[in-house]
């Protein structure tokens, strides 16, 4: 006896799966699938941050509206400030050294922004010249402690902290040690703690250029 | 307080800090050599080791205190793998044949008349033991993932430190070992067994000097010191440093031991100014 073919009754139970299967292969095609952060080396959030909205000033002194003016790239956002004396520099450091192994493929597509939460110290030609010893390209934004702290309110990332019992010059200041990648549908998946290291910021900047 | 250099995350500052291990290990191994003089001097069987010992085995012990303490030891502990490389070299290359170009004669056949010890430091006088030994120890020494683990506690550290120079003792011994009844390697086998020892140091120099990232965690998220030199170049000094300044010191060895070869099949006496010579023949050590 030969083998059955599927019935008429088969073929309408496999129709929505075949089409869910063509659906998702559509979207694959046209881009519109949701940014899936499989694959990366930093941890995924289990509920995506919205990508913030806020206005600083640029160390050239213009206002700069984070979300309007980083739509439609990958966006790294990170607090921080130009006397830290390990997170920070070691955090930049790595993110300029895997961009300067990706070409502009990659790095056209992506923003490095980094936020001041010592604005004190850090005024605009101090962060110009700290971040330009990392990577030009590097975006620093200068604000008052409100507007830097309702951006961070924002991201549910705490307000920064000025070490207590310090030097009143040299003190330090409890800021968050990671580095939030927004995507091109404007939400952080993923998230850098203070510890990823060049090979994962190369391979993860170029999936997220990709994909992102 | 710690008491061995190893990675703590924190950020450098020149501010001087006491490493009392490090300071129990010098002080051991000083004692251990005033013992032996001790001994030498109370026995009567024998001179006290002439100046010249006492120089080599104080600047091999001034070596292992470089290396190992503040700051070239904090340095390279948790901050820079070029350091971490100096004291490579220190301990291996350097301490080790001046610790043994230190041994007193008298002591040297003192502990020869003791079987045990005597087969001993015969079979550690062995070429094939001694390049197995230094570059097992070598390698694994620089393998990312033990280095990272290692370097993490100062048990850890420590064992990596003592580890280059058991390597170290293990390489120079028999080339270097100074009774001619332990060391049976003829000097064109001992410029071989030279040769051969710059071979392996090959591998983990070329993997510091030519990859395309950092390979130790430990020195790329450590806080920078000069912000001029990022981590990969770092790591790209250690390596050149492994290759290039790490052989001098075998290639110095490998100097002397064929013009001493020269110079006698010339016919002319060897010059003694690394060491008197032995009732053997051929020159005490190298």
């Amino acid at each position: 006896m030969g083998q059955r073919l599927p019935g008429p009754r088969a073929l309408a139970l496999l129709l929505p799966v075949l089409l869910g299967v063509l659906g998702v292969s559509g979207c694959r095609r046209t881009g519109l699938h949701r940014f899936d952060p499989a694959g990366l080396a930093g941890p995924q959030l289990g509920q995506p941050i919205p990508k913030p909205d806020f206005t600083l000033t640029t160390t050239a002194g213009q206002a700069f509206n984070f979300r309007q003016e980083t739509k439609g790239f990958v966006t790294l956002l990170f607090f921080g400030y130009t006397h830290c004396p390990d997170i920070c520099p070691v955090h930049l450091a790595n993110i300029a050294a895997a961009m300067s192994r990706l070409g502009p493929e990659v790095n056209n597509q992506l923003k490095v922004v980094f936020v001041t939460t010592d604005p004190a110290r850090d005024t605009p030609d101090v962060m110009r010249r700290w971040l330009d010893k990392f990577d030009p390209r590097f975006i620093g934004l200068v604000g008052s402690d409100s507007a830097i702290n309702a951006a961070l309110a924002q991201l549910r990332m705490g307000t920064p902290e000025k070490e207590t019992g310090t030097d009143p010059v040299n003190y330090t200041i409890g800021h968050p040690a990671l580095v939030l990648a927004f995507t091109r549908d404007d939400s952080a998946h993923v998230v850098y703690p203070f510890g990823i290291r060049q090979a994962d910021w190369a391979h993860d900047l170029r999936l997220l250029a990709q994909g992102g | 307080m710690q008491w061995w250099c190893s990675a703590t995350g924190q950020p450098w500052t020149w501010a001087w800090r006491p490493y009392p291990g490090v300071w129990l290990l010098v002080g051991l191994l000083s004692l251990w050599y005033l013992r032996i003089r001790r001994l030498e001097s109370v026995g009567g069987a024998a001179a006290p080791p002439p100046g010249q010992h006492t120089a080599w085995y104080a600047s091999g012990v001034f070596c292992i205190w470089l290396a190992l303490d503040w700051p070239i030891g904090a340095l390279g502990a948790g901050y820079l793998a070029s350091f971490h490389t100096v004291t490579y070299i220190l301990l291996s290359l350097v301490a080790p044949p001046c610790l043994i170009l230190g041994i007193p004669d008298a002591a040297m056949r003192r502990a020869l008349e003791r079987p045990r010890l005597a087969l001993a430091l015969a079979v550690g006088a062995r070429p094939w033991l001694g390049l197995a030994v230094f570059n097992a120890i070598l390698l694994a020494t620089h393998v990312p993932a033990i280095v990272d683990a290692a370097m993490r506690s100062q048990v850890g550290a420590m064992l990596i430190d003592l580890g280059w120079l058991v390597g170290g003792l293990f390489l120079w011994w028999p080339v270097m070992g100074p009774s001619p009844a332990v060391v049976r390697l003829r000097r064109p086998l001992k410029l071989g067994y030279l040769f051969l020892s710059t071979l392996v140091p090959i591998i983990p120099s070329a993997f510091l000097t030519f990859a395309d990232y950092p390979l130790y965690a430990t020195y790329e998220l450590a806080p920078r010191i000069w912000p001029i030199l990022t981590a990969q170049q770092d790591q790209q000094v250690a390596g050149l440093l492994m290759k290039i300044i790490g052989d001098l010191p075998i290639w110095f060895g490998f100097g002397v031991i064929f013009f001493r070869w020269a110079k006698e099949e010339a016919g002319t006496p060897p010059p003694a100014h690394l060491g008197a010579r032995t009732r053997g023949g051929e020159a005490r050590g190298l």
